[in-house]
Order: C-alpha cells, then sequence, then structure tokens
C-alpha cells in the first residue's frame, strides 16, 4: 500500500468512527433523556409530551399555529398533544382577547415544573458530559459540531 | 407579607421544615433543598409572588434569594 492510499484507508476508518460516534451518541442521549422523566415532576410524561411543554414555553401564551411550527408538526398533531396535556393538568387553553376564534395555550404551575425539571436535566448531563474537556477541547468540540449540524439541518 | 415569609411558608409547607431554622444565613443545602425541591419551591414562589424567577446562578442561601425576587418586583 503506497502513503496515498495508506491516507484514505485511515481517514475512511476515521470516518466510519465518527459516524458510529454520532449515532452511539444520539442514541444514548435519547436513552438519558427517558431515564431523566422518572422523577417526582415528569413521571408518566413522554418524551414528546416533554418536548410539547418546552414548546409552549415557560411564561408565554402562544397561538397553537406558533407551538405547531416550533415542533414541526400539524396543528391537528398538536392538538390531540395539547387536549391530553390539558387534561393531565399541564396546560391551559385559552382564547386571545383581541380574537375570540384563536386559541392560546399556556403552561399551568404544574407545567413550569416539567419545563424547569427539563431544563435542569440538560443542565446537569452537558455539565457532566464535558467535565472531562479542556477550555480548548470544548471550544473545538462545539465549532466542528457546529458545522456538522448545520449540514444535518439543511437536510432535515 | 414580606418576601422572606412567602419563602418560608412554602418552605415549611413543601418540605415540613421548621420556619425558625428558615433564616437569610441559612444554605439551600444545609436546609436539605435539592434541586427538584427548588424548581418546585421557584414555580410556587413566582405564582405568591408574581413574578418571574428566570434562570439565575449561584443562588445558595435563604437570603440570595430573597434578593432575588425583590430585584425582580
Amino acid at each position: 500500500m503506497n502513503g496515498s492510499s495508506k491516507e484514505a484507508s485511515a481517514s475512511r476508518q476515521r470516518r466510519e468512527e465518527i459516524d458510529d460516534l454520532l449515532s452511539g451518541t444520539f442514541n444514548s442521549i435519547l436513552r438519558i433523556e427517558e431515564q431523566s422523566l422518572d422523577n417526582r415532576l415528569t413521571h408518566g410524561l413522554t418524551i414528546t409530551e416533554v418536548h410539547t411543554i418546552v414548546a409552549i414555553g415557560l411564561h408565554e401564551r402562544n397561538p397553537m399555529n406558533v407551538v405547531a411550527a416550533r415542533l414541526n408538526v400539524t396543528l391537528a398533531t398538536l392538538t390531540t398533544a395539547v387536549n391530553k396535556l390539558a387534561r393531565k393538568g399541564f396546560v391551559d387553553r385559552t382564547r386571545a382577547e383581541d380574537d375570540r376564534r384563536k386559541v392560546l395555550v399556556s403552561l399551568t404551575k404544574k407545567g413550569r415544573q416539567v419545563l424547569r425539571a427539563h431544563n435542569l436535566f440538560h443542565h446537569q448531563m452537558i455539565d457532566e458530559a464535558l467535565a472531562d474537556l479542556t477550555d480548548e477541547e470544548e471550544r473545538v468540540f462545539a465549532d466542528a459540531l457546529a458545522k456538522v449540524k448545520a449540514f444535518f439541518d439543511s437536510q432535515a | 407579607m414580606a418576601t422572606i415569609d412567602t419563602v418560608k411558608e412554602v418552605l415549611v409547607e413543601n418540605l415540613d421544615l421548621e420556619a425558625d431554622k428558615v433564616t437569610e444565613d441559612a444554605t439551600l443545602e444545609s436546609l436539605g433543598v435539592d434541586s427538584l425541591d427548588m424548581v418546585e419551591l421557584i414555580c410556587d414562589l413566582e405564582e405568591k409572588c408574581e413574578v418571574e424567577f428566570g434562570e439565575p446562578e449561584g443562588i445558595e442561601t435563604i437570603g440570595q434569594l430573597v434578593a432575588h425576587i425583590d430585584s425582580l418586583k
């Protein structure tokens, strides 16, 4: 094997490793996020329900279409999710004062507890995950990941 | 009601703490307030004090908690 084919082979191997690392990290984060719901404030909720609560916002009163756009789901899908969350006491629905046809959605205190508990989980997870990186490694990691994410966002 | 009294009231109600122990100098850690207790405490205080708490870092004592809430009023 000559020099350039050795390099090509090493590069191919590294990319396969990165592919495994990306998929593995993605799956681990999903699993850890699921496990994090097992506490007294979020018990019984699915991760999709928690992400709906996050999209509604801590102290916001948003029209349904705004929340649907944040989640990239249809209005019908969001309506089903919000009905369920309202029945469980996490979400309130009100009519807009300037346009009674418009439904606004906001969090109850119970919903705000879920959002704050979820934010807390994310803060703790990222602090622990990056604890072994030096400042320089963290900066390089952030720059490289931002570039990779931009590609995935453009494909999604 | 003074903010410190509201904080006392919520902590006594939520965590069954003795009101006398909830002083300005007491740390949240010494009172046994963990991070999930803190989430509940913040949401209750937002409602009772009619403030939006935000996500401040470095609150370690009851006095700092009271000062933060008062700064939002």
